[in-house]
């Protein structure tokens, strides 16, 4: 099953736990678990702390500003949303490896 | 001894005894628990549970009282002594035999399952805490006593795997191995299955046998979720006790699931988690070349399956038991397999899958469900990108609709208080009372006009967002960047783009390809910013009245197609894509809370009058010196002569050197376009029209969407991409766009 995530991730595109869960035929729950235990094993990386930093790093404009959801929030959440996610270079490569690796 | 319920039969039927009716020495069983929730919850924390014996030590009808529970003394206030309702023991006690057989149980289950709430009911008060040998995570360990046996309860640290990803799994895993309790209860929350039988998957494989506690079903029946324990314990094939323990309600049926497992530990047959047939071959060579120097606690199939995992703790271990050649043997095989961990944590969640769907019924309507309904709609890729068209322009048309003409109102008031002013400070200086009235109320006291319209722009935007709405906008626009060649990493900074430009650039960083990079950072400030909106929304009502949140769609819409040709562009003769997946959690819509985006708008507004307070302030009071010296007539100031030697370049834009100039200030900071125009105009609601034509204002409008951005940006570009020679180029495309987009729309514009 995470394989088949994986092989979805890997096709490109915004993907949403909701989408990924019609996709696999699971529950959107199950794919966030999932999503978990990909981050844990290195397969995908959560890029909300990054994104968030760059608002940090933006010091001044942003203090003074506040204009974007993701430097305004506060939340350590983007735009209001939740984390964002995508796949690293091990991911992309597990994906292309495959069944054949074995 | 007298008894609770003999004497409540003396009295009257309805009347319920309480334990503050009770004298010294009288049991009786808990019937029912009173005074709210959270109280409720904290006499069941205590042990207070339904069914439970007390028996009264202490009562003297003032102070506390003392009862014993459970095997331990509590003091007892008298409102919460009066909150326990009792009822009578069917038998009187007999004298305690002495215990006969000791068991050990250990808690398992993930952070906030309510692990912590059943082990103090579990225990009470009989609890030690202590920390494992050698370790900083917290160790609790209590004792209870159920049908004449005692069993000694271990609270394992909240998990949730037992991958050895971190101190409290090792010490979990490591304490289910090697002290080998005799069951483990597997704690989890009814309400998110899915997420919690994980860990459930991985105790199953380990020796002690497991009992679920399906907690929360509270909470799982409040949301609509249907749990069914008979079909789940059929299915998984292990005892399955339904509790709501904040309530203290399933704690006695934990109790005698655990005596009845213990005492047919024979009948017990888990259905485990399959390993994937091509697997199987491998995890028996693995088990083979391990099997002689797996460490004596250690099932040398676990520690197989868990070397093929990846396990770091246990490969260490290993690599320190097997002679070298031989290890080095195991670990090829492993690096050759390094992604069946995949398949192995893949074949759990399908084991997941199954016991869920035989064993949950989901809400038919619920705020899960009314999310999906909604997003049905809102996500679809056409229907979806017309409520956001209609959403986003009923924005403008309220900021527009609501705060022009307060703004406008403001503005006369601005005016007529500077020409106040004048007159007061008739006797000063010119210089100085032109330098109040003209620069400071004129510049700075016309911006601050802007507060209304972003008052309400703020406020419509944060409505949006607090109800889950703005990340669905943004996965829609994620289909408009596949159109022009960016995926993946690309789509965040520029979604934060349309917030402020500058951290959208630094955001940039997330993409690894040098290429992409570059690419995404020079397509950022196309994103039209809070900013240049605000100055769109002041100036476009001026020249379109009614039509201009038409007028302001248009310009959005017409950047994000200069936005995405550029793309294609850049694409096609420059840079190469990163077609990377990008994964992006929707929320779940929910009623907006009047205090969030109250503090949204606040932190907005406060950010607005702080750039207002600096960078505008002296941007006004430049454009004033600028604008008076050195002959206090603006045709012959400095900002004069520039103006006029600029002025052929203003006329193909059919702008006076005032605007253009104007336009050009905004280099600093967006609003000072407004700010300039201010101070070199009055007000600008009236003198504006009277100089520049409907054409020309929007070649206005459509260069202020299109000029170079404001310096930070720019500063950020060249910091991110690291490069003068990028920087420069987006510099000068912006402003050649600019000038060359704005020149088109006014010399087509005035043949209309």
């Amino acid at each position: 099953m995470l394989r088949q995530l994986l092989a979805i991730l890997a096709a490109g595109g915004l993907e949403t736990p909701a989408s990924l869960a019609a996709s696999l035929g699971t529950g959107a729950v199950a794919v966030e678990a999932m999503l978990g235990k990909l981050e844990e094993l290195g397969y995908i990386e959560d890029l909300s702390a990054e994104l968030q930093a760059s608002c940090s790093d933006a010091g001044h404009q942003c203090s003074a500003c506040k204009g974007c959801a993701a430097c305004g929030a506060g939340r350590g959440k983007l735009a209001r949303g939740g984390r964002v996610w995508s796949l690293t270079v091990k991911g992309l490569g597990a994906a292309g490896r495959g069944w054949g690796h074995i | 001894m007298a008894r609770a319920g003999a004497r409540a039969e003396s009295k009257d039927d309805r009347l319920e005894l309480t334990v503050a009716d009770l004298k010294p020495g009288e049991l009786a069983k808990v019937r029912r628990l009173e005074g709210g929730r959270s109280y409720v919850a904290r006499l069941a924390a205590l042990g207070f549970t339904i069914g439970a014996p007390i028996k009264v030590i202490r009562n003297n009808g003032r102070g506390p009282l003392l009862v014993g529970l459970r095997g331990t003394q509590i003091a007892l206030g008298t409102r919460e002594a009066t909150g326990i309702v009792v009822g009578a023991v069917e038998e009187e006690a007999a004298p305690r035999k002495p215990l006969d057989t000791n068991y050990s149980i250990a808690l398992a289950g993930q952070p906030n399952v309510g692990k912590s709430t059943v082990f103090n009911l579990l225990t009470g008060l009989n609890q030690h805490v202590g920390n494992w040998t050698g370790k900083t995570v917290e160790k609790k360990s209590g004792t209870y006593q159920y049908n004449e046996k005692q069993y000694e309860i271990i609270d394992l640290p909240g998990t949730y795997s037992l991958s050895a990803n971190s101190e409290e799994e090792l010490v979990a895993r490591e304490y289910i191995l090697t002290e080998k309790p005799d069951l483990v209860v597997a704690v989890v929350d009814a309400a998110t299955l899915e997420r919690n039988l994980y860990l459930v998957t991985e105790l199953l494989l380990l020796p002690a046998p497991v009992v679920l506690a399906l907690n929360m079903m509270d909470v799982a029946e409040r949301e609509g979720i249907k749990v069914e324990p008979e079909v789940l314990e059929k299915a998984i094939g292990i005892p399955v006790v339904p509790m709501s323990a904040s309530r203290g309600q399933g704690i006695e049926a934990l109790e005698s699931a655990v005596e009845a497992l213990l005492s047919h530990r024979a009948d017990y047959k888990p259905n485990l988690p399959a390993i994937l047939p091509a697997h199987e071959p491998i995890l028996e060579a693995v088990k083979d070349m391990v099997a002689a120097y797996v460490p004596e606690d250690y099932p040398a199939s676990w520690v197989a399956l868990k070397l093929l995992e990846g396990d770091e703790a246990l490969s260490s271990l290993m690599k320190a038991k097997l002679p070298p050649a031989e290890w080095k043997a195991v670990d090829a095989l492993l690096y050759k397999h390094e992604d069946a961990v995949l398949d192995i944590a893949g074949a759990r969640y399908q084991w997941i899958g199954r016991m869920v769907r035989a064993a949950v019924v989901e809400p038919p309507v619920s705020r899960v469900g009314f999310t999906k309904k909604v997003d049905r709609y809102l996500t679809h890729p056409v229907i979806g990108t017309l409520a956001l068209i209609i959403l986003m322009g009923g924005v403008f048309w309220l900021t527009f609709s609501v705060g022009s003409p307060v703004q406008g109102a403001l503005s006369s008031l601005i005016g007529g208080f500077a020409g106040t002013v004048r007159t007061w400070m008739a006797g000063a200086p010119h210089w100085l009372s032109e330098l109040v009235a003209g620069g400071l109320l004129g510049g700075l006291g016309m911006v601050l006009t802007f507060l209304p319209i972003l008052a309400i722009f703020y406020l419509a935007l944060g409505f949006l967002e607090d109800t889950g709405y703005m990340a669905r906008a943004a996965y829609l626009t994620d289909r408009f960047m596949h159109m022009m060649g960016l995926h993946g990493k690309s789509f965040m900074p520029i979604v934060l783009g349309f917030g402020c430009n500058v951290p959208a650039v630094l955001g940039t960083r997330i993409i690894e390809s040098k290429r992409a990079r570059i690419q995404t950072a020079l397509l950022v400030p196309f994103v039209p910013c809070t900013a240049r909106l605000a100055v769109v929304s002041i100036i476009a009502p001026i020249f379109f009245g009614p039509a201009a949140f038409w007028v302001t769609w248009g310009l959005v819409a017409f950047n994000l197609l200069v936005l995405a040709v550029l793309g294609l562009l850049l694409h096609r003769f420059a840079f190469e894509d990163e077609h990377v997946a990008f994964i992006m959690e929707l929320p779940l819509y929910h009623l907006p809370n009047l205090k969030t985006i109250g503090i949204y708008v606040w932190q907005n507004l406060v950010g607005f009058l702080r750039k207002a307070g600096t960078v505008i302030l002296i941007a006004s009071l430049v454009v004033w010196a600028l604008s008076y010296f050195p002959t206090g007539e603006i045709s012959t100031s400095l900002l004069g002569v520039f103006g006029q030697w600029l002025e052929p370049v203003a006329r193909i834009l059919g702008l006076p050197w005032q605007v253009f100039v104007a336009l050009l200030t905004s280099f600093a900071a967006k609003e000072n376009t407004v700010a300039t125009l201010a101070v070199l105009y009055g007000n600008i609601n009236t003198a504006l029209p009277a100089v520049v034509s409907t054409a020309a204002g929007l070649g206005l409008l459509a260069f202020q969407m299109l000029f170079v951005p404001c310096v930070g940006t720019i500063a950020a570009l060249k910091q991110e991409t690291r490069s003068l020679k990028w920087t420069a180029f987006s510099v000068l495309l912006m402003a050649v766009l600019a000038f060359g987009v704005a020149a088109a729309v006014f010399q087509v514009g005035r043949l209309l």
